[in-house]
């Protein structure tokens, strides 16, 4: 008996919502779009932070000039903004020396490739960062390794040979005469190293245009060919620092940053710093999704009430027939959480677009991989919408329950 | 053997003026299980209003209705719901049937709030009103005579105790009409269903033994 009156109301809901097809599917496209969102925006904040704190990169801090903290972590680590200055050769040779530093990485930043920044560094940075092809580049040739993301995009391979641009930006009437020759290919790590191209820091050092530390005489000082760059006109953008155990960590903070001299910045602590300042933007963009929500479970109400007058006859003959009126009421609340329902299904489709959209941006943008991975909010999301459009089913379904079954039949005789 | 017996029941209207209009004052009426009846009377006379009361659809001021056994006016809405579901077959003038629903699912549709459902049996139902091969025509697709004929498959698939006929041949044409009533008649009897058919037609009127003038019955019409 049950399941003859569950499939009876199924049968009514399923009917009614093919005799309404149009307006059926233009409030289920606005659920959808607001479930998409509603998924997109929990998502996106959730593994944005993830992959931006952690899954980013594998060092604990950076050493760079005395300025912002932020800048220094967005430059050296995601490669984005520009340079706070550098620090002399020195510092990262003190740094590499302290006993709490297990690995220091130098990086010295100023040129790209097709926008495309080029770092150079020491071979240190393959402990972090394997191989998918050739080899490690030789410290004092002009050699370069490049990252899985830049490979994919220019079509760099091994052997391929590159002559850099001056700047951080892409000006293509600042080319460097210099040819790199790529020798390694970089498997992806999924972090903005993807993004870069790796060449040895010498190599840097004696590009043409490039002005080093201190002057030699009245004159800056440039290096000269065949000859080794004294230590003392050499400099950096920043240290890449891990460290020997993460305890030292505001150790070091509270005696460089204590200075005047340099910036200590621990990564993971900036850009939990930075994601709070900016809690803001993911709490709004959580309000407008809530109230596109909000506005969806309007359209349902004002869809499915506007079709009850031209149904109230239906409804007589189902109570004619021996429907109850719980029955009626309860084909109403169904449509409509069915109606969410259908939304909250297509409402997936919406977040993987939108989430594929975003992942795109954010790693042509940072280097930064987000995944598709589980997230509470694709649960709850469509559970809520449907028990939203029940409510939202209330009011029409009190209309069609109160229907006047006699006056709505035959005409009286 | 007493299906439905009607004791002192009252009904009255409010106008739209205000007024409280009596339209039905049935000291005692009652119809035997299987026995079929005509009744006829004047526009107006309340003989809608009468089978809507026996169907449970409207609840008396006072009085009783029992039926089977049951006292109408003494349940809850959602009783008569389920007496009216199971025990009754409802014929419309205007036939009522689903608009959007196919000749089967609207004989499906009236089974299925009897917990009765069998779809053989409306199958076999629009089988024996000749809609073999209309089962999955919708009401606009049939002409006037077949969505009548759906509409008496409807209203005796569950075969019911009691079977209610509000000018089920007012829209038909008097050769169509007298074979639709022979087949009302002929269902009914066979499920030992009783019939209280209303009609102002004399041809039709003619065709039962037992005939009453609601005016004999109810003393607001008289």
């Amino acid at each position: 008996m049950i399941i003859s009156g569950i499939l009876g109301l199924f049968t009514i809901v399923c009917k009614s919502l093919r005799q309404h097809v149009v307006s059926t599917i233009i409030t289920a496209i606005s659920i959808a779009l607001a479930c998409g969102l509603v998924m997109s925006v929990f998502v996106i904040n959730e593994q944005a932070k993830t992959a931006f704190r952690g899954g980013s990169v594998d060092f604990d801090a950076v050493l760079g000039a005395k300025g912002s903290q932020l800048q220094l972590v967005l430059n050296s680590v995601f490669h984005l903004e520009t340079s706070p200055g550098n620090i002399p050769w020195s510092l990262y040779q003190a740094i590499k020396k302290d006993k709490r530093i297990k690995l220091a990485v130098p990086y010295a930043v100023g040129d790209n490739y097709f926008g495309y920044r080029l770092v150079g560094t020491t071979k240190d940075i393959f402990i972090s960062l394997k191989l998918k092809a050739g080899r490690r580049f030789k410290a004092d040739v002009r050699e370069a390794v490049v990252g899985s993301f830049v490979a994919q995009k220019t079509g760099l391979k091994v052997g391929s040979r590159i002559s850099p641009f001056h700047g951080l930006a892409f000006n293509k009437n600042s080319q460097h005469q210099e040819v790199y020759e790529i020798v390694g290919v970089l498997k992806p790590s999924n972090t903005p190293s993807d993004r870069v191209i790796w060449i040895p820091i010498e190599s840097f050092y004696r590009m043409g245009g490039h002005v080093l530390r201190g002057k030699k005489g009245s004159k800056p000082y440039a290096a000269e060919e065949g000859k080794e760059i004294p230590d003392e006109y050499k400099e950096v953008s920043a240290v890449m620092l891990k460290l020997k155990s993460k305890i030292w960590l505001l150790n070091l903070d509270r005696q460089i940053n204590g200075g005047k001299v340099a910036t200590f910045a621990p990564i993971v602590r900036t850009i939990s710093s930075f994601m709070g300042k900016m809690g803001w933007i993911i709490k709004i963009l959580k309000y407008i999704a809530y109230l596109v929500i909000l506005v969806a479970a309007a359209s349902i109400v004002a869809s499915i009430y506007n079709s009850i007058n031209e149904r109230k006859r239906n409804f007589a003959i189902f109570r004619a027939l021996g429907a109850r009126k719980s029955t009626v009421f309860s084909a109403i609340i169904l449509e409509s959480a069915s109606i969410a329902g259908i939304g909250a299904l297509f409402g997936f489709l919406v977040y993987i677009g939108i989430f594929s959209v975003a992942a795109l941006l954010i790693r042509s943008e940072t280097g930064v991989v987000m995944d598709f991975t589980y997230h509470l909010s694709l649960i709850l999301t469509p559970i809520g919408s449907m028990l939203i459009g029940a409510i939202a089913g209330v009011i029409p379904a009190v209309k069609a329950y109160s229907t006047d079954v006699a006056s709505h039949l035959s005409p009286t005789t | 053997m007493t299906l439905l017996e009607i004791t002192n029941l009252k009904k009255a209207y409010k106008s739209p003026d205000g007024e409280i209009l009596d339209i039905i004052d049935i000291p005692s009426f009652t119809l035997n299980k299987g026995e079929q009846l005509a009744l006829h009377g004047a526009s107006g006379s309340g003989k809608t209003t009468f089978l809507n009361l026996i169907a449970g659809i409207l609840k008396g001021d006072t009085g009783t209705i029992k039926l089977s056994g049951s006292d109408l006016t003494d349940c809850s809405e959602s009783r008569r719901d389920q007496i009216r579901a199971d025990h009754v077959g409802y014929i419309f003038q205007t036939f009522n049937l689903l608009q959007g629903y196919t000749a089967l699912e609207n004989v499906v549709m009236g089974l299925r709030f009897s917990h009765q459902y069998d779809s053989s049996k409306a199958k076999k139902l629009l089988d024996r009103v000749g809609l073999k091969d209309r089962m999955n025509y919708k009401p606009n697709q049939l002409s006037v005579g077949q969505q009548q004929r759906v509409a008496v498959a409807r209203a005796l698939a569950k075969a019911p105790k009691l079977v209610l006929a509000d000018e089920p041949t007012g829209n038909l044409d008097f050769r169509r009409a007298k074979e639709s009533l022979a087949l009302i008649r002929e269902i009914c009897q066979e499920a030992n269903s009783a019939l209280i058919l209303v009609s102002h037609d004399r041809d039709i009127l003619a065709q039962f033994k037992n005939v009453k003038e609601l005016s004999k019955i109810n003393q607001v019409a008289a």
